[in-house]
């Protein structure tokens, strides 16, 4: 098994859902270009960016390509999918962003970028000293 | 989809990202123009565009139907047209929210000579690349939506997000109520597609600009969500006697349901 760390980002007041998540995935393809996006809700897979409906999104999986989805599929929380896969939560006002090691490069680049663009004034990190 | 039920959705999604003016009279036509050259111009574009990448068309029923699907990013280019961004740098705006990159930017403005505005996008093909240019000063109003980050300790513009635009004329606000604690008014800001209602609260007073308290949801049984802005505690004691007094007066069945 391997395990989770919650990393909270607090994202502006008028910023919605669906556009949060927008902004994130969209970091995200920067690293992965052929993501896989999960609604974690009903399971429906999105293959591609554009075909992704943020605004029915509260809660997603990204996996890092198909094979990584598949590996999930099959395997689950597997030493073998370590830092495969980002979990992303959104309730009014937070983002939780859920990933297997914050100190691995592509983790640590993607939560990096998530709160440089939805949180620039780093209340979330204030918050947490 | 009817010329009547489109200018109606049209009409309901400039109320929700509060450019109500863009459906006045005087606004109405030059909106509808706009947003036709905008189509003509994404057209155009999309001729040398290998097939699949985006999708082929930007006329109004499609972005009408990307609300129902991205309802921010149908905001973010109803704004950049209340500014009164060129159809060229529109086509930008947009190929950009549909998941295009932003490779590079630059701007040169000289006083009372020259404002231009050079945006180079790649597809999501990731090889695909595409230039716009314009000289109209009016676009450079697409750099107040830019969403500046860094990766890495390096420069990088993601996409572009909507401003918020503060409530007008808060006291046309969907529900009205006053209490011990002062006046409040809730508008429902839910995007059009949403099933249960958004209420915006904002304490209004006689002299000053109304202060927003916060949003609160309605999950599915019918209860609210509260979710306060900075002044976290204080913001969420008011909105629950903010929602308490709102029941009392409409009746909770009132609150549960869309405006729109």
């Amino acid at each position: 098994m391997i395990g989770g760390t919650d990393i909270v980002v607090k994202i502006a007041d008028d910023l919605r859902s669906g556009e949060a998540l927008d902004t994130v995935v969209r970091c995200v393809f920067g690293k992965w270009p052929t993501a896989v996006v999960q609604d974690a809700s009903t399971g429906v897979c999105f293959f591609s960016f554009a075909e992704i409906a943020f605004g029915h999104l509260r809660e997603i999986f990204v996996y890092r390509d198909k094979t990584a989805f598949d590996s999930w599929a099959n395997l689950g929380a597997d030493p073998a999918n370590l830092n495969t896969m980002v979990h992303f939560i959104v309730a009014r006002s937070e983002l939780t962003i859920v990933v297997d090691d914050p100190n691995e490069a592509t983790m640590e680049s993607i939560v990096d970028e998530a709160r440089c663009v939805l949180d620039p004034f780093g209340y979330s990190q204030r918050a947490a000293a | 989809m009817t010329k009547e039920q489109r200018q109606k959705l049209l009409v309901g999604i400039l109320k929700e990202s509060r450019l109500d003016f863009l459906s006045e009279p005087g606004s109405w036509a030059a909106l509808l123009q706009r947003l036709d050259d905008f189509g003509e111009a994404y057209a155009r574009h999309m001729v040398n565009v290998p097939p699949g990448l985006l999708p082929s068309t930007a006329s109004l029923d499609n972005v009408l139907a990307e609300h129902d699907r991205n309802p921010h990013r149908v905001r973010m280019l109803l704004q950049a047209v209340a500014f009164r961004c060129s159809p060229e740098m529109l086509v930008m705006v947009w190929m950009t929210l549909l998941g295009s990159q932003i490779r590079s930017l630059s701007y040169k403005y000289s006083r009372k000579q020259k404002s231009s505005l050079a945006v180079s996008l790649q597809l999501p093909d990731g090889t695909t690349t595409i230039a716009f240019e314009s000289s109209d000063h009016w676009d450079t109003a697409v750099l107040r939506f830019a969403a500046v980050s860094q990766v890495d300790h390096l420069p990088m513009i993601e996409d572009f997000h909507p401003m918020w635009i503060p409530p007008q004329d808060v006291w046309k606000h969907d529900l009205f109520v006053e209490t011990a604690q002062g006046s409040f008014s809730a508008a429902d800001t839910a995007p059009a597609a949403s099933a249960k209602p958004c209420w915006e609260v904002h304490e209004v007073f006689a002299k000053q600009p109304p202060r927003q308290i916060g949003i609160i949801d309605v999950d599915e049984h019918g209860h609210p969500v509260y979710g306060s802005s900075a002044a976290a505690e204080d913001g969420r004691i008011l909105l629950e006697i903010v929602w308490g007094a709102l029941a009392r007066k409409y009746g909770e069945e009132a609150l549960n349901r869309r405006v729109k």
